[in-house]
């Protein structure tokens, strides 16, 4: 049996907004995600598949560390905002939780490397007959890759920069790439929280399916219809037992029990489809309205959420 | 509390596919490492690794290229299919969970073309058609489910190194916690491509050069260790609650006792110096278990043969084992197969397997003189014969995850 949660801390980066409070508003407003096309995809069967600008692009700059930044994919980027937004609302460490204590669980979408430099290893990586060139690889196109790009590409990447950025030392589980993962991660944290392992849950979500590869992917595999909005998004929840808690929101009526559901994302019409990074934000965006939820996942790739 | 037994058990590795290859392997103390010959890497600084050799065509599998696409996802299904065998699994229920991992997805540049000089969009188009040929890392998964159906979840567990323990121990937990029956979990992995390799070489971790007459390139915790050696492959347990396997007359191999997974919230590209997220992790699977230190008496270290690595690694076993480390043997199969990332945590529970099933230690193959911080009762050159009743093993990520599994023998 999940214990009796309590959200004590919640960030939130959609299309429509860069924080809660904003997405929210926009929400209320009655804006819905927009999208445009990648020009590029012209002429090739993903023409029609379209992509939401971010609310905020610069919203990123904001992230302190810049040493660390350098390490940092655009994914690893929004978990790193949403987790700051949930953590200074939540401030588990100034309330004496010891480090060792919080626990950080993740779900994260299709690795998402960087498109220009990608771009720039490929071009160097070709013989002159125009194909693909071990040799070009070896002697230029290595050298053109990115040092770092090992920790743009490793999925567990986003999650262990929050945890340095954060000082978060306690268990942790990683998943990918879809909806149902993130859905997990957040099973898994209500598990440790229930068996004593943690006092304190640290739950991302981010996922970046705007990126040309990962829109590709997704439509390929069927994941995407050609009427969704791919939109990027991030959300994080810190998660509480009742004695920890300060007097705060009680995440009511969570189902957290995997289930046969079939994909359901209701948000995807209003901020567009996030896919990782969806059941966090349908959580967040729910508690904040005050919508009591059921959340449920699949062995497959879905999960499902109704208003209950 | 419900204990969690182990059923069946499966393995890929550049020293023997399957359990009784890889055991006579361990036994013989065979050096799985060699010259690259997936992949032309003769313009690469690094051309030695562990590659997986003689993998049995998966039956029943509809995509004949596979393995040249992605090599991990038919280790995956290789050692999973044994595992599942040996374990009498047929087919999955909602009782079941599988819960395995692997760390990066793998892209596809064989067939790439630019067919002359294109402009930029033409460029990015040629990109995204060979970003198609990437293989999501549920992959293993998808096909695993199409062929034993839907367990009642699948996990894909993304933490990189310590992706093997991690799974084990977190479906461990899920058995013993009463959230399901029956798991199959553990990890796969090869990074042995162009851009894997092409990517550590990056880094600088790992090590160059071919050594002669057969000895291994890696050398964990010796003085002359130059860095890691990539590996591959693939290791899968079935994981039951012991009463119900017993109570239908299957047989236990182990158990699995304690499991702790910590972050060391330090740095991502080397282990915090203090080693105070390894030690947290060792303890914490202590607790689990609820066993005090002394009754570790066999350790299965990460000990990846990287200069940072392995004295953190030593010095957080002595402060654990502070009365008893002189007198517990460690090992490190890296030594053997390198590290294969995803895959290595839980190709080293079956190590532990070996260990508590044949009441024999594997060696370090490479280990001839201890390097300055890296002082434990090492067990070096040969197998050893020793009646381990706990095991631990440890896995450690890039990016600061530890886990530390405990395992012991069947109790029946």
């Amino acid at each position: 049996m999940c214990p009796e949660l309590f959200i004590t801390g919640t960030g939130v980066l959609t299309c429509l907004g860069s924080s809660l409070q904003t997405t929210v508003a926009a929400l209320a407003a009655g804006r819905r995600v927009e999208g445009k096309s990648y020009s590029f995809l012209a002429g090739t069967p993903y023409a029609a598949l379209s992509v939401a600008p971010p609310a905020e692009p610069g919203i990123t700059a904001h992230i302190r560390d810049k040493r660390i930044h350098k390490f940092m994919s655009r994914q690893a980027e929004l978990a790193a905002v949403a987790a700051r937004q949930a953590l200074a609302q939540s401030s588990p460490l100034a309330r004496g939780i010891r480090p060792e204590r919080i626990g950080l669980y993740a779900g994260v979408g299709l690795t998402a490397m960087d498109m220009d430099g990608s771009v720039s290893f490929l071009r160097k990586s070709f013989g002159e007959d125009g194909a693909f060139s071990h040799n070009a690889f070896t002697q230029k196109g290595l050298r053109a890759i990115h040092p770092l790009w090992s920790f743009h590409s490793l999925a567990n990447m986003p999650a262990c920069i929050v945890s340095v950025l954060e000082g978060i030392k306690g268990d942790n589980g990683l998943y990918t790439p879809w909806e149902d993962q993130s859905a997990f991660a957040l099973i898994e944290a209500a598990h440790a929280l229930g068996r004593g392992d943690i006092d304190c849950a640290v739950v991302l979500a981010s996922d970046t399916p705007s990126h040309p590869a990962s829109l590709v992917e997704l439509a390929r595999a069927g994941y995407l219809a050609p009427t969704e909005i791919a939109a990027d998004g991030a959300a994080c929840l810190v998660l509480e037992r009742s004695e920890t808690a300060p007097p705060s929101r009680r995440l009511k009526n969570m189902d957290l029990v995997f289930t046969g559901a079939p994909l359901h994302d209701p948000l995807a019409s209003f901020i567009g489809r996030t896919v990782a990074a969806a059941p966090l934000l349908l959580v967040a965006l729910a508690d904040a309205c005050g919508v009591p939820c059921r959340l449920t996942g699949c062995g497959g790739h879905g999960f499902s959420f109704e208003a209950v | 509390m419900r204990r969690v037994a182990i059923t069946g058990f499966g393995v890929v590795s550049p020293i023997g596919v399957g359990r009784e290859a890889f055991f006579a392997g361990l036994e013989s103390g065979k050096n799985g490492i060699a010259p690259i010959t997936r992949f032309d890497a003769s313009g690469l600084d690094v051309r030695c690794a562990g590659e997986v050799q003689d993998v049995p065509e998966p039956a029943d599998e509809p995509d004949r290229d596979l393995f040249w696409r992605d090599p991990k996802v038919v280790f995956a299904l290789t050692a999973a299919e044994e595992a599942l065998a040996m374990a009498g699994v047929d087919s999955f229920s909602a009782d079941d969970l599988i819960h395995i991992g692997s760390s990066l997805e793998t892209f596809c540049f064989r067939d790439f073309s630019l067919n002359g000089h294109p402009g930029e969009e033409a460029l990015l188009r040629r990109l995204i058609a060979t970003y198609r040929g990437c293989l999501p890392l549920d992959t293993a998964i998808s096909r695993i489910r199409a062929r034993y159906g839907n367990p009642g979840q699948a996990v894909t567990n993304c933490s990189a190194c310590a992706v093997g323990a991690q799974t084990i121990g977190q479906a461990f937990h899920a058995i013993r916690d009463g959230r399901f029956t029956r798991a199959m979990t553990g990890g796969f992995d090869s990074m042995i491509n162009l851009l894997g390799v092409g990517g550590f070489q990056l880094l600088g971790a790992l090590a160059t050069g071919e050594p002669g007459n057969g000895a291994t390139l890696c050398l964990p915790f010796d003085a002359n260790r130059t860095g890691l050696v990539l590996g591959e492959g693939a290791a899968f347990v079935v994981l039951e609650e012991r009463e119900q396997a017993l109570a239908v007359g299957k047989t236990l191999y182990a158990e699995i006792v304690g499991f702790g997974s910590t972050l060391d919230a330090c740095g991502l590209s080397a282990p915090d110096p203090t080693g105070d997220g390894a030690v947290r992790a060792m303890r914490a699977a202590l607790a689990d278990a609820g066993l005090p230190s002394q009754a570790v008496d066999h350790i299965n270290t990460h000990g990846t043969g990287t200069q940072l690595n392995d004295p953190v690694e030593a010095q957080a076993i002595r402060r654990v084992f502070a009365d008893t480390w002189e007198r517990i043997p460690v090992t490190a199969v890296k030594s053997m197969i390198g590290h294969s990332i995803a895959a290595a945590g839980a190709i080293e529970v079956v190590a532990c397997l070996y260990t508590l099933l044949r009441s024999r230690i594997p060696p370090n193959i490479g280990l001839q003189k201890v390097g300055a911080g890296c002082e434990l009762n090492h067990v070096a050159g040969t197998a050893r014969p020793f009646a381990a009743r706990y095991v631990l093993t440890n896995s450690f990520g890039f990016g600061g995850q530890n886990a530390s599994l405990i395992l012991t023998q069947a109790d029946t």
